[in-house]
């Protein structure tokens, strides 16, 4: 499971970097966090001028948009298996961020 | 026998002279504003545009023209030539597969904020406006119908499908169906005339506040 979270994460990462997305997302400088509350870890990575630097374990000093899950929910969601909308919508997965912030990730939470 | 749905360029052709005739008859199109086109689906390497100096509740499925992606009218003896502004819907169509409807229009209130020399910083203000606009993008004047233009328009879609275009109009940009694409126009319109209306009561303006 640990290795399959992390792995989650890392997809949603490497998403920042397809051609279309390096367009979309060419004006970020922004922090991404993900806590996960049953194994009371958080990770997160940096995107400068929309290019993702590496996950880093441990809260960061000022988050732009922070994903609070369980591990499991996470990889569901990733995975396709758990629709990212239901997951949001039933409070297993909860997103803090602006609204233009989150209009855009959607896009890279497939 | 049930039968398939299949979406082809003809039915297609029929949607962009259906949104023509609906954005005309509100005045989003003018007689000498706006045109439409859409990416083929026969054929996804060439595209669908109405044609230049033909009344806009005019134009019917016969009168479009297919113009192949990199800019040449695909069958020559049609009367008519495609609109002027070929060259932005082509270089939209160059940028990414997945942008398929073109609505270029004249309309109205987003063409008065295009002339403003220092038009006033818009703030969302309604989950719904804001989910169709969520940013007010002004693109820098360019001459209609250049490359420039085209460039221009490359450049900003990728931070909003709606946009301003400089002392001339607006676009946009749908990849699900000319349906979208006129949402979108009508929702930047409306956008605007919430703030005329809501300046008239003179009190400072409440910014959305689910926004940040």
């Amino acid at each position: 499971m640990t290795e399959d979270y992390i792995e989650s994460v890392n997809k949603l990462r490497e998403n920042f970097l397809t051609e279309k997305s390096q367009k979309v997302f060419r004006k970020w400088n922004k922090v991404m966090s993900f806590e996960f509350s049953d194994i009371g870890k958080t990770y997160h990575f940096k995107i400068e001028n929309g290019t993702p630097n590496e996950i880093v374990e441990g809260e960061p000093e000022k988050s732009d948009v922070k994903i609070t899950t369980d591990s499991e929910t996470w990889v569901g969601v990733m995975s396709g298996e758990i629709g990212g909308m239901k997951a949001y919508t039933s409070k297993k997965l909860k997103v803090k961020g602006s609204m233009p912030d989150l209009l855009k990730l959607q896009k890279l939470m497939k | 026998m049930e039968e398939v749905f299949h979406l082809d360029d003809q039915l297609l052709k029929q949607e962009l002279c259906k949104a023509m005739k609906e954005l005309y008859s509100e005045k989003i199109l003018t007689d000498i504003g706006g045109n439409l086109s859409f990416r083929s689906v026969d054929d996804p390497d060439t595209f669908w545009i109405t044609p230049s100096g033909l009344k806009k509740d005019l134009v019917e499925p016969k009168d479009l023209i297919q113009m192949t992606l990199d800019g040449k009218v695909v069958e020559e003896h049609s009367i008519y030539s495609p609109s002027v502004e070929w060259p932005m819907h082509l270089r939209v169509y160059q940028e990414d597969e997945d942008f398929r409807f073109i609505i270029h229009s004249h309309a109205p209130l987003a063409t008065a904020v295009s002339i403003l020399e220092d038009p006033p910083e818009f703030q969302p203000f309604t989950a719904e406006l804001a989910f169709l606009v969520p940013e007010i993008v002004i693109v820098p004047y360019q001459r209609s119908g250049s490359k420039e233009l085209g460039e221009a328009v490359a450049e900003a879609l990728w931070d909003s499908q709606i946009l301003i275009l400089q002392n001339h109009g607006v676009i946009s940009i749908s990849e699900e169906s000319f349906q979208r694409a006129s949402i979108k126009t009508r929702a930047l319109e409306e956008y605007l005339q919430l703030y005329l209306n809501a300046k008239q009561f003179q009190g400072k303006l409440r910014r959305f506040p689910d926004w940040d």
